[in-house]
C-alpha cells in the first residue's frame, strides 16, 4: 500500500510539474511568434523556476528506479499497472479499474473542450491554459484509476 | 445467490496464516482475506484449489444460499 501511496503521489506530482515545467516553453514560443510578426526586434524573458519541480522529481524518480532495478521493482508509473495482478483477484480489480478509468474520458474530455471555450477570455493572464486543460484528463484518469486499484490492498 | 465458505474455520482448523493459505493455492493474503470475508468470490479453479488443500469437497467448503431479491 505504501508504493501505492509513493507511487500515486509522484504520478500526479509528475503531470502537475510537467505542466508548470511547459510555462517556459509557452514564454519562449511566444517569443518567437512576437519574432516572426515583427523580425526586427527579438526580445524573450523566461522565467526558469516552473521547471525546477520537475527536475527534482526527475532525481527522486532516478534514485527510486536505481534502488528499486537493484531490487527488480520497477519504477513508479509501471508500479500499479504491472505489479497488482498477483493472482485473479487482482487481475480482476485492475481489469475494472482500467475500464472506469477509460470511462472517465467520456466525462472528462467534453468537460475539457467545454473549457477550452474560456480560452480566448484567458489567453493573456493564463497563456498555458490549454496545457492545462489538457493535462486535467490525465489527471483524472490516475485519480480514477488509483481509486479504483486501491482495493486490492484493502 | 450468494456463496458462503467455511475457510475461516477450515484454516484455524488447520493452524494456517492467510499468507500461508494463499501461498499453498498461489494467491496473495488479501485475496484470502476477501474470500473469508465473502466479498470476493472464487473461481472455480481456485475454489477447488482451496478444497485441494484442504482435502474436503466442494459442498464441504462452500455453501450456495439462495437470497430473497430485495425490492
Amino acid at each position: 500500500m505504501k508504493r501505492l501511496i509513493f507511487s500515486f503521489i509522484m504520478s500526479v506530482s509528475m503531470i502537475v510539474a510537467f505542466g508548470a515545467a511547459l510555462i517556459p516553453c509557452i514564454q519562449i514560443a511566444e517569443g518567437f511568434a512576437s519574432f516572426i510578426r515583427s523580425p526586427h526586434q527579438f526580445y524573450v524573458e523566461v522565467n526558469l523556476l516552473p521547471v525546477v519541480p520537475l527536475v527534482i522529481l526527475s532525481l527522486i524518480e532516478a534514485v527510486d528506479y536505481y534502488l528499486g532495478r537493484r531490487k527488480g521493482r520497477p519504477s513508479f508509473w509501471q508500479y500499479p499497472l504491472i505489479i497488482p495482478a498477483a493472482d485473479e483477484r487482482e487481475r480482476a480489480i485492475s481489469a475494472q479499474a482500467t475500464a472506469t478509468a477509460f470511462r472517465a474520458i467520456w466525462f472528462i474530455a467534453p468537460f475539457c473542450a467545454a473549457l477550452m471555450v474560456l480560452h480566448p477570455i484567458v489567453r493573456q493572464s493564463i497563456p498555458a491554459f490549454p496545457v492545462f486543460v489538457l493535462l486535467i484528463i490525465p489527471l483524472v484518469q490516475i485519480c480514477v484509476y488509483y481509486f479504483k486499484i486501491r482495493k486490492i490492498y484493502l | 445467490m450468494h456463496l458462503r465458505n467455511h475457510v475461516k474455520e477450515l484454516r484455524a482448523r488447520h493452524d494456517w496464516t492467510q499468507a500461508q493459505l494463499g501461498a499453498r493455492v498461489g494467491v496473495t493474503r488479501q485475496t484470502i482475506a476477501s474470500i473469508e470475508k465473502g466479498d470476493y468470490v472464487p473461481s472455480l479453479l481456485l475454489g477447488l484449489q482451496i478444497c485441494n488443500v484442504f482435502d474436503l469437497t466442494m459442498e464441504e467448503v462452500f455453501i450456495l444460499e439462495k437470497r430473497e431479491e430485495q425490492g
